[in-house]
């Protein structure tokens, strides 16, 4: 029974192991489980860790990188500025940028170097402090600007530098953010100064231009008209000249009348000449001249007349070259520009008179194209005198144009200057300054021949050669004959050219001598003369003229015409032509 | 009254309100991957359940020194287990809380009985089959939840089925069937399946009384519960139902399974004691 009950204990402590045996094992199952899981979770948790602990240090990265990146940008904006200040600085115009209190917040170097002044001393100051000189307009156009937004283009400003006076033409463009806001202006300046002055220089020249072909087509009118004159002008005082030869067989009365008539003519004789001069188609026997001589001696002489409180100074180049040129013609200009000066001294003052050699160049002949550019000898003479009003100016070339006292002044003289001195290829200009003086000086060109002394003689050389008369003009031709007679000569007439060749032909042994008419119809003086040397080329010509025709005269007298004489001619003229002619 | 009216009648009742929490805790039971957390969210949803789980935590049952505050705490004080256990049984509870004495019969009875037969199946579970048991505790706990809804929406019939089982001395589901057509078990699956409750859990109430008809992969929990419930009845612990069983289906089970009879008996003693140490902590006191 014990057994029994022994047994029994050991099933139910069998059981009871079993059992406690399977909540053991689940029991330790669900601890290992549960370890397991927490060591998941821990593991986890320090993945986590790591992850946290990367993704700090990436943004620790990123945190220096945006921070390089800011000073990187800060460093690109700085460079970016200082590029943009290279880019302005090397730009020629002038570029400038305003806000919208008219205070300068940039200003290229252009710009700064324009006004003489630095970078910092322009920027944060205020326009009008800078430029107090501004106008209210360049002032009120920067409001429009500002005010409308649309810009003013070609602004012409006048500026004034440590460069003097400069001429701006400026754009001033609104000065927009990037919302559109205007926030000031911005100024592109183009420095015009040397257009402006190359402007005005070449309106001067448009003038000058202008004022020369007025001058050649008053000129030109003038010369017609004289020329006209010359001839009546001629067979007046020739006629009175031979009545005067036979003034014994007169009454004195008619003496009287015929000295009036003649000196009356020899009056209006000189006038025409002037005339003629001014229209460069006067009197021309062209000689070398010192021109130094020259003016001692005419000045000399009319210093006589001037008043004490006027004294001359000369500075004359003792190595002066010497002009070819009309000696009557040059004296007419020196005394004329004298007595102009005199004049614009009545309060006395000082004249100076220089000559010098001096080397033309093209550009100064921009106004004279026909003249060739070398030496010239220059003539100045200079007044301390009121000096030449702007409006005077552009009208004292012009005949009959004075600005001298009725009777005192014909107008003429500065025309006839300027006739003469453009005859003899040169030009003339001046400089004059109100309340200072003026100074006129003549160019002409110089010449390598030498002056031969001038023999002034009056005396009336008669002759007994035979001479072919040859000119259009019936009254000319009578009156040449008579006078030519009565020097002793024998005359033989002929109408034209054509007429000319015909008894040049029939009475070759005869004739010694052609006195050829320049200006005919038909056949003019110029081509009569070469036929006729191609008939004999040992034949003597001299030409005879109302006027001359440059380049015709010139051509002949070139080819071998032995002199020029000039109508109306003298009685004792003409005999010294003739003389001097046939001697050789 | 047909059982698909019933089962809709059920589910419009406050019975249903234990639904959600019940199923919840039965998938959490079964995700490997499920969490504590996941168990104090279903918990702290019902703030009667929490309150009533903290009063139960900090009483002398767990015997923790400190006071515990939270669900959180409870969890990590009393163990995962516990909580769920308990979580459980104080939600199911609520659907036993009405008191009326119907001969031996009461709800407050019946729901010991179901305590303790979810206790014993779970020990059964871990015991003799090392399983970790806390489907069969669901199972236990929710096997004649049929019997509630008889007497909750078919009173008369549910009296007349007392009296006849005092009169006849037959198992409580025999009669049912004769005298409403279905039994208790049959109303469980019923109400269970639209519940979605997993079939494991179902099959083993609805197979409580007669586990070894059908041989298949519930036939052992349905032996669980069956014996669970038979050992219970036998000892009069709480209100028992199937105090007539044929004891040769007992012997049969226990040889199918190779369980001894004394095995049996070690988990009655401790079942017992676990519910007197629960009727002390005032457990079963609503």
């Amino acid at each position: 029974m014990d057994e029994q009950k022994l047994k029994d204990n050991i099933e139910v402590l069998e059981i009871k192991l079993h059992q406690l045996r399977n909540d053991y094992m689940l029991t330790k199952n669900d601890h290992e489980n549960s370890t397991k899981k927490y060591l998941e979770l821990v593991s986890q948790l320090s993945e986590k860790n790591k992850e946290l602990e990367i993704l700090k240090d990436s943004l620790e990265i990123l945190v220096a990188e945006r921070t390089g990146e800011l000073l990187e940008s800060e460093e690109n904006l700085r460079h970016k500025n200082e590029e943009l200040q290279i880019i302005l600085d090397s730009s020629p115009v002038l570029i400038f940028y305003k806000d919208r209190k008219d205070k300068f917040v940039r200003v290229n170097k252009s710009f700064a170097d324009f006004f003489g002044m630095l970078h910092e001393e322009i920027t944060k100051k205020k326009s009008k402090d800078l430029f107090p000189e501004s106008s209210s307009k360049q002032k009120k156009d920067e409001k429009t600007v500002i005010k409308t937004g649309k810009p003013k283009l070609n602004v012409i400003e006048e500026v004034i530098t440590h460069n003097g006076t400069k001429w701006l033409s400026i754009d001033k463009v609104p000065y927009k953010d990037s919302t559109g806001k205007i926030i000031g202006i911005i100024g592109f300046g183009f420095d015009i100064t040397k257009s402006k002055e190359t402007e005005e220089e070449n309106k001067r020249l448009q003038d000058q231009l202008f004022q020369s072909q007025k001058l050649e087509s008053i000129g030109r009118l003038a010369g017609g008209i004289a020329h006209d004159f010359n001839n009546i002008l001629a067979v007046i005082s020739g006629y009175s000249e031979i009545l005067r030869t036979y003034t014994k067989d007169l009454d004195p009365k008619m003496t009287k009348a015929v000295k009036a008539i003649s000196d009356s003519s020899k009056r209006a004789s000189k006038l025409t000449k002037q005339l003629l001069s001014f229209a460069r188609r006067g009197r021309f026997n062209p000689v070398a001249l010192d021109l130094n001589r020259l003016i001692s001696d005419t000045v000399k002489v009319s210093e006589k007349i001037f008043e004490k409180k006027v004294t001359v100074r000369y500075d004359l180049d003792d190595d002066i070259k010497s002009v070819e040129g009309d000696k009557n013609q040059i004296i007419q200009v020196v005394t004329n520009l004298v007595i102009n000066a005199k004049d614009a001294m009545p309060d006395g003052g000082l004249i100076e008179i220089k000559t010098r050699n001096v080397h033309v160049t093209k550009k100064q002949l921009k106004e004279f194209p026909e003249l060739n550019p070398g030496e010239y000898v220059q003539l100045s003479i200079s007044d301390t005198g009121v000096g030449i009003k702007d409006e005077v100016k552009q009208r004292i070339f012009e005949p009959f144009f004075t600005t001298k006292k009725e009777g005192i002044g014909t107008g003429l003289g500065l025309a006839t200057t300027y006739g003469i001195v453009r005859h003899h290829r040169g030009f003339i200009d001046f400089q004059t300054r109100i309340g200072e003086g003026t100074t006129f000086t003549i160019w002409l060109p110089s010449s390598e021949k030498t002056v031969e002394d001038a023999k002034h003689k009056d005396e009336i050389i008669r002759g007994s050669a035979t001479i072919l008369v040859v000119d259009d003009e019936k009254s000319i031709r009578t009156l040449t004959k008579e006078l030519l007679e009565d020097l002793g000569y024998t005359v033989l007439l002929a109408k034209d050219g054509f007429e000319a060749l015909d008894i040049f032909c029939e009475n070759r042994t005869r004739i010694d001598l052609v006195l050829l008419d320049m200006l005919m119809p038909k056949m003019d003086g110029r081509e009569t003369y070469f036929k006729l040397t191609e008939i004999d080329p040992e034949i003597k010509v001299l030409i005879i003229s109302g006027y001359i025709q440059d380049e015709k005269a010139y051509d002949v007298l070139n080819k071998g015409a032995l002199g020029f004489i000039h109508k109306p001619y003298t009685i004792n003229e003409i005999s010294r032509h003739l003389s001097n002619a046939l001697k050789n | 009254m047909n059982i698909e009216e019933l089962v809709e009648k059920v589910n419009n009742s406050e019975i249903s309100s234990i639904r959600q929490v019940v199923v919840r805790i039965v998938e959490v039971i079964n995700d490997p991957d499920s969490s504590a957390k996941d168990l104090k969210d279903i918990i702290e949803i019902d703030p009667p359940l929490s309150a009533k789980l903290l009063k139960l935590s900090n009483s002398a049952i767990y015997g923790y020194p400190k006071r515990i505050m939270e669900i959180q705490e409870a969890i990590v004080c009393i163990g995962f287990e516990a909580v769920k256990e308990l979580a459980l049984s104080q939600k199911v509870c609520e659907v036993f809380m009405k008191t009326e004495a119907l001969f031996d019969y009461t709800r407050l009875e019946l729901w010991k009985h179901c305590v303790a037969v979810a206790m014993f199946s779970k020990l059964i579970a871990r015991r003799e089959f090392l399983e970790r048991g806390e489907n069969m505790y669901v199972a236990g706990l929710l096997h004649d939840i049929g019997i509630i809804i008889i007497d909750q929406f078919l009173q008369k019939e549910f009296i007349s089925i007392l009296e006849r089982e005092s009169e006849e001395k037959r198992n409580l589901n025999l009669i049912e069937k004769e005298v409403i057509g279905y039994d208790h078990t049959d109303i469980s699956k019923a109400v269970f399946e639209s519940w979605d409750v997993p079939d494991q859990i179902i099959m083993a109430i609805s197979r409580h009384h007669d586990p070894l008809s059908i041989d298949d992969e519930h036939t052992k929990n349905a032996a669980i519960i069956f014996l669970a419930d038979y050992f219970c009845c036998k000892n009069y612990i709480g209100y028992g139902d199937s105090t007539y069983t044929y004891v040769k289906t007992v012997y049969d089970c226990l040889e199918k399974f190779g369980i001894k009879e004394k095995a049996m008996e070690i988990i009655l003693s401790e079942v017992e004691e676990e519910i007197r140490k629960m009727e002390q902590g005032g457990f079963f006191n609503g």
